[in-house]
């Protein structure tokens, strides 16, 4: 086993610390067909270039300075991390696996990360890296650019770090303040933990981030030429490490095409000029039927939470039992099966495609189960037998699903004695009435996520950026505290559901369904599988092209 | 004549100062500015939001910044676009030439359509011929460019497999290669114009056709060829030629639509994007050279008709 990881029983804070890696250790080749090809799988081919579409230039090609996909679009080919998600079907259970670090270790106490990188791991050929080798000082330097202030935009993210050790060549030790649960994701997260090397940000000096040329990391493709407004070119790095797979990364090209319009990306998929793209729904049929073989991938889950907040400070949605009536008085079911023609699952408290953390299905059906008898009894026990009018706030310029369910709601509601009116704003004025707490009911996106504490901590806790409903419960005030300092996965996740089950009980929020999207992908395009939950994983590095 | 030319260059300067001047303050109506659009994320502490706006010289008041622009405009600087940090001189200089190629393009296609059309429908009036050709430019006029626009990169790709190439290549680079890709979106472009010019040029030839002085050249005994063209258009064309100015406004208006839909990197698409990101520098730059190609191209057309009929003239 590659993987060294070391497992300690944590003193005074009680932590019991097993795999840090929590979901089990990383050479699990069955589960992921990242890596050699197994008997019955074809040979794998070498060589041609991958062509997909992106919607416009990135804003800038400093690294760390940005989390638009336009621009990880671009780091996570040029770019390494300490570690990385694993590759392949089950992409929600976002397995953490080596890259940069062959192993890891973390102190009894759960304070001290240390990570044991590879030996010869190489820069880019180019300058002004010119190929040297990677070591321990350059993942000092890169996170402390990455917690320092700007160009940084992730400050707030890593301030859990209290600082860094360059142990030897090849060990570096992360001091923390505290415990996290969240440290692994944050030494994984593809929007940001990219390694850089300072002879790099020193060479270009003021020209870092302005050029392609800034794209110099230890990635598996190396930036070759860009095309403003045309497209982005990648070729394959002959010095890569691998990423654990060896032969990687299989194409000798990537190309980033620069294509602003949907039905460009749709006329550009038929006829074969981009190897993949996501489908809109729309046009699922007609992909269909005119690319023969094409593979169609549906991704049953993804890492949003969607519904409606409820304000708890206003009134009737102070009293506890006016929001259970809410919960039960909405069917998921008949959204999934009306509006979404079946292509949809129910959703609960953390989003359904974080399989490791979402609850299942069946214990979500329950909890949120259809019951207007209930809700009206509910209503009544509240003191508004006779129901109440209300408005649903919903943004207009934003996801038309998010209206289309509103509707749902509306019709559900009122059936139960709830009479609410769906209240259109446009985005930029109905988020800031939500942050200033000027609303009672929201209907949107409400957190984007892959770690429990981006929903739990920022969405559900006093003080958290994100916890528009003003919920402030003592249980889950506490819950949310523990689960944040343990590192043991399989203990936290027993807190996390909790916590889902007490969400589910004092209701801050009445989740909706979630709709399936859909990637498409040439026949001859192997060992796909599309970013569903927005890990920013360089799915390009693993793709082969049987042509 | 020369004062008059000189009068109206005089006046294009207010004229484009106008035209930014409503483009920047209907660009700080709508909600939103560059520095949300590049974050983009909710957790990005203001104090980085405040440090990017104060880096960008957004912080000041809306006069200030509005001041600055036109103060280094005057001294031939059009600053550095918001989003990308480029100057938008090089921007622009990069993709003028795309432009400049999709609006001749369009401009010959409805030319070449229009005017042979016109003239048969004129010259065969009532004719199954006319009827063809004021069904085709009515149909033309009614149908939305970026609708067909769309209709023509979509069709081809469901039905044989085929779309116009989606990565724009120079034409210098590769002729045929860009030829497959400008030539669909100028088709698409040119529709409507050449609907509108087609049919100004039937009506006024009909009208010239009945003028005493081409009786007088069909008296003569003149081949048809030498009465429609040398004696009719030349006298049709005038208002036909106003048309043209003014559907160059059609045709630089459609280059935003036609450019994104097609991929082609030129003016019109960095306006949709510098729309979309809230960059108002580059905004302001791209609409100041719309415009100003639009003023110039009204005084050439005006200039025109002293050529075309000496009859008037300039004070």
């Amino acid at each position: 086993m590659r993987l060294l990881q070391t497992g300690f029983v944590a003193g005074a804070l009680g932590l019991l610390l097993v795999m840090v890696a929590g979901c089990g250790p990383a050479a699990q080749p069955a589960a992921s067909p990242e890596g050699q090809p197994s008997a019955q799988a074809p040979q794998i081919k070498r060589g041609g270039a991958i062509r997909y579409a992106q919607n416009g230039d990135p804003p800038t090609f400093d690294v760390h300075a940005s989390s638009l996909g336009i621009l990880t679009n671009q780091t996570r080919a040029t770019h390494s991390r300490l570690t990385r998600y694993d590759y392949g079907k089950e992409r929600g259970s976002l397995l953490v696996v080596p890259d940069l670090a062959e192993r890891w270790e973390v102190s009894p106490d759960a304070k001290t990360w240390t990570f044991y990188l590879r030996k010869g791991v190489k820069f880019h050929n180019v300058a002004p890296a010119n190929g040297r080798e990677l070591v321990a000082e350059d993942i000092k330097y890169s996170f402390d650019r990455i917690r320092g202030p700007a160009p940084s935009i992730w400050t707030g993210q890593y301030s859990f770090i209290e600082s860094i050790e360059v142990a030897d060549k090849y060990t570096v030790r992360f001091q923390l303040k505290q415990p996290s649960a969240s440290a692994l994701y944050r030494f994984t997260d593809g929007e940001a933990a990219w390694i850089v090397g300072r002879d790099v940000l020193e060479g270009l000096a003021a020209n870092y981030g302005k050029t392609h040329k800034s794209l110099v990391g230890t990635g598996p493709f190396m930036a070759d030429a860009y095309d403003r407004g045309v497209a982005l070119k990648y070729k394959r790095n002959p010095d890569f490490f691998g990423s654990g797979v060896s032969g990687t990364p299989y194409v000798d090209e990537v190309e980033v095409l620069i294509i602003n319009d949907a039905a460009a990306r749709l006329a550009a998929f038929l006829s074969k000029q981009i190897d993949y793209f996501s489908v809109p729904l729309a046009d699922l049929e007609r992909v269909k039927s005119s690319v023969p073989g094409g593979q169609i991938i549906e991704n049953k889950g993804t890492n949003t939470l969607s519904g409606v907040v409820v304000n708890v400070s206003k009134p009737p949605f102070d009293n506890v039992k006016v929001r259970q009536a809410l919960k039960h008085g909405v069917n998921q079911q008949r959204i999934i099966d009306d509006l979404f023609k079946g292509a949809g699952s129910w959703n609960g408290f953390m989003p359904g495609g974080l399989s490791s953390w979402a609850m299942p299905q069946e214990e979500v059906k329950q909890l949120y189960r259809h019951d207007p008898e209930k809700a009206k009894q509910l209503l009544a026990e509240a003191g508004y037998s006779g129901g109440f009018k209300g408005d649903l706030l919903v943004f207009s310029q934003y996801s038309q699903v998010y209206i289309d369910v509103a509707e749902f709601l509306v019709a559900d509601l009122k059936k139960v004695g709830i009479d609410l009116a769906v209240k259109l704003e446009p985005v930029a004025a109905g988020r800031k009435a939500v942050e200033e707490g000027n609303f009672a009911l929201n209907n949107s996106a409400q957190i984007t996520g892959l770690e429990p504490d981006e929903f739990v901590k920022d969405g559900l806790v006093p003080g958290g950026s994100r916890n528009f409903g003003r919920l402030n419960d003592s249980k889950i005030n506490d819950l949310a505290a523990r689960q944040s300092v343990l590192v043991d996965a399989k203990e936290r996740r027993k807190i996390v559901d909790e916590i889902a089950r007490q969400v589910a009980e004092v209701v801050p929020f009445v989740p909706i369904p979630n709709q399936w999207s859909y990637n498409a992908a040439q026949p001859y395009v192997k060992n796909y599988f599309p970013d569903n939950v927005a890990t920013d994983e360089p799915i390009e590095t693993f793709i082969w092209l049987d042509k | 004549m020369r004062e008059y030319i000189i009068r109206r260059v005089l006046l294009m300067f207010p004229t484009l100062f106008g035209v930014t001047l409503a483009v920047f303050i209907l660009m700080h109506l709508a909600p939103g500015d560059v520095v949300m659009a590049k974050l983009s994320e909710d957790y990005v502490t203001q104090e980085h939001i405040d440090r990017m706006r104060a880096e960008l010289g957004l912080d000041k008041p809306l006069y200030e910044q509005y001041l600055f622009w036109v103060t280094n405009v005057l001294r031939g600087d059009l600053g550095t676009s918001l989003w990308s940090a480029t100057p938008v001189r090089d921007e622009l200089a990069r993709r003028i030439p795309v432009s400049a190629e999709l609006a001749i393009l369009s401009m010959a296609v409805s030319i070449a359509i229009a005017l042979p059309l016109g003239v048969l429908s004129a010259i065969r009036q009532d004719t199954v011929a006319d009827y063809v050709g004021r069904f085709l430019s009515i149909s033309a006029l009614s149908a939305p460019n970026f609708w067909l626009g769309t209709l023509i990169l979509v069709l081809p790709a469901i039905w044989f497999g085929w779309a116009p190439p989606v990565r724009y290549v120079p034409l210098t680079q590769d002729p045929w290669m860009n030829l497959q890709q400008v030539l669909p979106a100028a088709l698409a472009l040119g529709a409507h114009s050449s609907a509108v010019v087609m049919r100004m040029s039937r009506s006024t030839l009909l009208e010239v056709l009945r003028q005493d002085y081409v009786r007088t050249a069909w008296a003569k005994g003149l081949s048809e060829r030498v009465v429609v063209v040398r004696h009719a258009l030349k006298n049709a064309l005038i208002p036909v030629i106003t048309i043209w100015g003014s559907q160059l406004s059609h045709l630089l208006g459609g280059t935003v639509v036609m450019e994104t839909i097609f991929s082609l990197p030129g003016v019109g698409l960095a306006t949709f994007q510098a729309i979309e990101r809230r960059d108002f520098v580059q905004l302001q730059g791209n609409v100041l050279f719309i415009a100003g190609v639009f003023v110039v191209m009204n005084l050439l057309v005006d200039l025109t008709y002293s050529w075309l009929d000496p009859r008037i003239r300039y004070r």
